[in-house]
């Protein structure tokens, strides 16, 4: 068991180390000096390289590297070109609104995947397969930007029913004390339910059209998994037991089919991550997405390489976790010997997808 | 002789409109011993799935009526099936591993046979029941966390055994339950499931296409193809002295492996096949 | 008499294995993704506005008969804009399927049949580029090379190499282990042969099945990075920035620049899943779960 973790930690671990060469060696490219493009073009060369040498511009590539890499486990990650606020303090200011935001939208879209899954396949029917089959195509193939922006169009434009790109709460609210960096908990921990009410209204849409994509591509999965494992013997069997069939699937089917489901939910954290940076440019979200769209804008790289490589840390490390997870979880995997022996192939194979498991452009 | 446990009359089942069993009459007593035989194809195992009201999609009972213990099953709602599967009609599969959920260990599948007729029943109380359970078919109770896959095929076999056995049911409906063990296994299954019957005075109707087994196993055998039913009697008179033309020639088809001189395999001419299905046709 | 007896665990309706041309659903999918295609690409002739016209009495007019899509800020039509915005998609996304699909493919196979230092070493680059969510992925290729519409596309389609690769490598490896491959290598036929004739017709399929999964990938990919500001610049229509463009717009009641593309952009990314899916559940039937999707 130890032997097996190990050998998982350590492929992640590496996996990681190559994509920050990799994201580092990508940002180096970026054409245009960034000493210039701050200090203006009036500055001397010694201003210049002064302004290379402290933000580490200076020096080969591999010694660059070597200090960024240096840096950033000491918790340096560098100073934001645009704000001069250093960056580590900037997303984490930051974060809690993109947690907030993908805690709900990825709750919202397991439950919804989950009900939509399990009614659809339990009592099959032509026109419901189609169904969802049609809302998971089109779901995966909606540009949560566009998305976004219908939503706005429709329910704060059109019906003023739900508010609109003014950020998490809105600003005309008496304040309420910072505990825990969520809204919505902090607004119930104050006893503020206008205040909740507020941020809770606010979570909605982004939520929903984060979530949407998500929902689609779990749908797809969890039912996939479902009529497979619907059509197993020990289904029968359990009804022969005296179970009945809505008992025999929630107890039997579900379980069995949620473990592929499982390991292809690594998969979406990825889109949750290409997600919030659109979804937060829409309705400017005060987050992480946020921030890395305006570093963009304002060619602010350091800001921007920091958050690809922390999305390749994040990643990763979910996947190993979903891939620890399924394998603590299914009694056929064998944890011995660093390697894995299963009796199908299913829990792994939804990991090697191709695009298309993903929502295109989330 | 013993009350009659289950009479079926007339039973014709479809599928999607195609008949596949056709005007079967059957009747099996209380702790009577029932062969159904015949090869793949012959109905018998829509026929054992219907007295459990368990076919599968598209299939239905199109007319006839199957009493058990004086009760309609056709018909049956799926609550009152509930109350009836599992206490009172069991089966068992013929392939134990799949008929066990992989992710869960046997202890507790055996643990949920006997909770879903028995809602408060304690842990402990639970506990003991499933110990016993398998200890009865020869199966450790320390083993009862152990997962299907970790058990051979006569143990996972025995385990189905066991969940079948646990209510102390009325009527045994075993598919094949062999067909998938290798021969010694074989013998040791089918000695177990003839102790535990009797002890439990369970009627038994089992499905097979294992002359042998069932000639030595069931009082009784019937005998159907293309979905009717051939011939049905005593098993002794059956397999001595067929009536049927069908009979005769299933039973030449098994001799011919032990005899000497046999130069060609027998077949059953297709005169015989046609008389068969003609037979029930003309009645 | 027609009585039912409860029925069990149903077999569920799946891939009804019915012949391609009664397929309705892919005949439907086929026949929009077509129609989408041909107005776009005949556009010029039966449509006489441009998409760079500008006519700023005309700006900001509610879809009409004059203008079926509206106008934006500057005046341009909407519905050259979007057919324009087709235009460029399609090529484009077409262009990533092309070469990130084949690529990717001849990199498996250079995978598969390589030896240990090959496969190996690639199997690490591309471990490294898995480790970023492929839209992440491709916005830091296309802030490293500079920003613009080719650039996007070659972000994308590097990003979705290492996928291709992935699937393509263990297609090689069950041919390669399979006994004919060896058959043939032991009989001396060389290399070159056993790839054109063993390796490649059994990863045709998938890789085929890929590069279409691929298109519909990177339609909505080449917007997103549009979006961001990363892709095509103002003013290329290009979807994603055409929907970027009106953005504010909505927030004001003038919601047809952002909304005729996108809506386009879904419905051809839509089609073109379903079109890649029927593909895959047709030429690997032994795909029954994982790999993509059903």
């Amino acid at each position: 068991m130890t032997r097996f973790l190990l050998v998982r930690l350590g492929g992640a671990l590496l996996s990681i180390v190559a994509a920050s060469m990799l994201a580092f060696v990508l940002m180096r490219l970026v054409p245009g000096d960034p000493a210039r493009q701050v200090l203006g073009q009036f500055a001397t060369p010694d201003q210049l390289a002064a302004f290379r040498a402290d933000n580490g511009l200076d020096g080969s590539i591999v010694e660059q590297y070597g200090r960024f890499v240096g840096n950033f486990v000491q918790g340096d990650w560098g100073t934001s070109f645009a704000s001069g606020a250093p960056v580590r303090q900037l997303i984490g200011q930051r974060l809690p609104a993109t947690i907030e935001l993908v805690l709900v939208a990825f709750a919202g879209a397991v439950a919804s995947a989950l009900a939509l899954a399990l009614v659809s396949t339990y009592r099959p029917r032509a026109w419901l397969d189609r169904l969802v089959s049609g809302i998971a195509f089109v779901g995966m193939g909606t540009p949560p930007f566009w998305l976004g922006l219908l939503c706005l169009a429709v329910f704060f434009q059109q019906t003023h029913l739900l508010p609109g790109p003014d950020g998490r709460i809105s600003p005309d609210l008496a304040p309420f004390p910072d505990r825990t960096g969520f809204m919505t908990l902090d607004a119930l921990l104050a006893g503020r339910l206008d205040a909740f009410g507020s941020a809770v209204s606010h979570l909605l849409l982004p939520a929903f059209v984060l979530g949407f994509a998500m929902f689609a591509f779990l749908v797809r999965v969890l039912r996939a998994s479902l009529l497979e494992v619907a059509d197993e013997p020990f289904i029968a069997a359990a009804q022969c037991k005296g179970l009945s069939r809505w008992q025999a699937f929630t107890r039997h089917a579900l379980p069995n089919a949620a473990l592929p489901a499982l390991t292809a939910s690594g998969l979406v954290l990825g889109q949750l991550l290409t997600g919030s940076v659109l979804v937060e440019a829409v309705f400017d979200w005060p987050g992480i997405g946020g921030l890395v769209v305006h570093g963009i804008a304002n060619k602010d790289y350091t800001v921007v390489q920091i958050f690809v490589l922390l999305s390749a840390v994040l990643y990763v490390s979910v996947n190993l976790l979903v891939d620890l997870l399924a394998a603590a979880l299914d009694p056929r995997i064998s944890l011995h010997a660093g390697t894995r022996r299963r009796r199908r192939d299913a829990p792994r194979a939804a990991a090697a997808a191709p695009p298309t498991a993903r929502s295109e452009g989330a | 002789m013993s009350e009659q446990l289950l009479h079926a009359s007339g039973v014709t089942i479809a599928y999607g409109g195609v008949p596949v069993v056709h005007d079967v009459t059957l009747t099996l007593h209380a702790g009577e011993r029932v062969g159904l035989v015949g090869e793949t194809g012959s109905g018998k195992s829509t026929l054992a799935m219907s007295l459990l009201g368990m076919l599968a999609r598209g299939g239905e009972v199109v007319a006839g009526s199957i009493a058990f213990a004086g009760r309609e099953l056709i018909d049956l709602r799926e609550r009152d099936w509930c109350r009836i599967r599992g206490r009172e009609l069991a089966v068992v599969f013929q392939d134990a591993g799949a008929a066990l959920d992989p992710v869960k260990s046997i202890g507790w599948q055996v643990a949920e046979a006997i909770r879903v007729h028995e809602r408060d029943a304690s842990r402990a109380h639970l506990r003991l029941r499933v110990a016993a359970a398998l200890e009865q078919v020869g199966i450790p109770a320390a083993r009862a966390g152990a997962y299907p896959h970790e058990l051979s095929g006569g143990q996972r076999q025995r385990v189905a055994i066991a969940t079948a056995l646990v209510h102390r049911p009325r009527l045994v409906i075993a598919d094949e339950p062999t067909s998938a063990l290798d021969v010694t296994t074989q013998a040791q299954t089918l000695r177990l499931l003839d102790d535990l019957v009797a002890d439990v005075g369970a009627a038994l109707l089992m499905v097979s296409h294992d002359l042998g087994v069932v000639s030595q196993f069931c009082e009784t055998t019937v005998v159907m193809y293309a979905g009717r039913i051939v011939e049905a009697g005593p098993s002794p008179e059956l397999f001595a002295q067929p009536r049927h033309a069908y009979t005769s020639g299933l039973l030449r088809s098994v001799a011919a492996l032990s005899d000497p001189d046999c130069r060609r395999l027998p077949t059953i001419g297709e005169d015989v096949l046609a008389a068969a299905t003609a037979d029930r046709e003309a009645r | 008499m027609g009585v039912t007896v409860p029925t069990a665990a149903a077999p569920p309706l799946r891939a009804r294995r019915r012949s391609p041309r009664r397929d309705r659903a892919l005949w439907t999918c086929v026949g929009i993704f077509a129609l989408i295609v041909l107005a776009a690409v005949s556009a010029p002739l039966w449509w006489h506005a441009s998409p760079t016209d500008t006519d700023p009495l005309a700006a900001l007019q509610g879809p009409a008969w004059a203008h079926p899509m509206g106008t934006d800020q500057v005046g341009r039509d909407m519905l050259a804009r979007v057919l324009g915005g087709a235009r460029i998609s399609l090529l484009a996304a077409s262009s990533v399927a092309l070469v990130g699909g084949s690529l990717g493919a001849l990199l498996g196979i250079a995978a598969g049949l390589g030896g240990r230092l090959l496969d190996g070493g690639l199997m690490r680059i591309f471990d490294a580029m898995l480790a970023f969510p492929p839209v992440i992925f491709a916005m830091a290729v296309t802030l490293g090379i500079g920003v613009g519409l080719a650039t996007a596309c070659v972000g994308v389609a590097l990003s979705a190499v290492p996928y291709v690769a992935r699937v393509v490598r263990s297609d090689v490896l069950r041919v390669r282990n399979a006994g004919h491959v060896e058959a043939a290598h032991a009989l001396g036929v060389p290399p070159a042969q056993i790839v054109r004739r063993h390796v490649v017709p059994h990863v045709l399929p998938t890789a085929l099945v890929q590069i279409a999964s691929l298109f519909s990938f990177s339609i909505v990919a080449i917007a997103a990075l549009g979006f961001i500001g990363l892709g095509a610049q103002i003013p290329t229509p290009e979807w994603g920035t055409t929907i970027t463009e009106g953005s504010a717009l909505v927030l004001v009641g003038k919601w047809w620049v952002s909304t005729f593309p996108g809506l386009c952009l879904l419905i051809v990314t839509a089609a073109s899943a379903v079109i890649a899916e029927r593909i895959r559940v047709r030429l690997d039937p032994r795909n029954r779960s994982g790999r993509a999707l059903p």
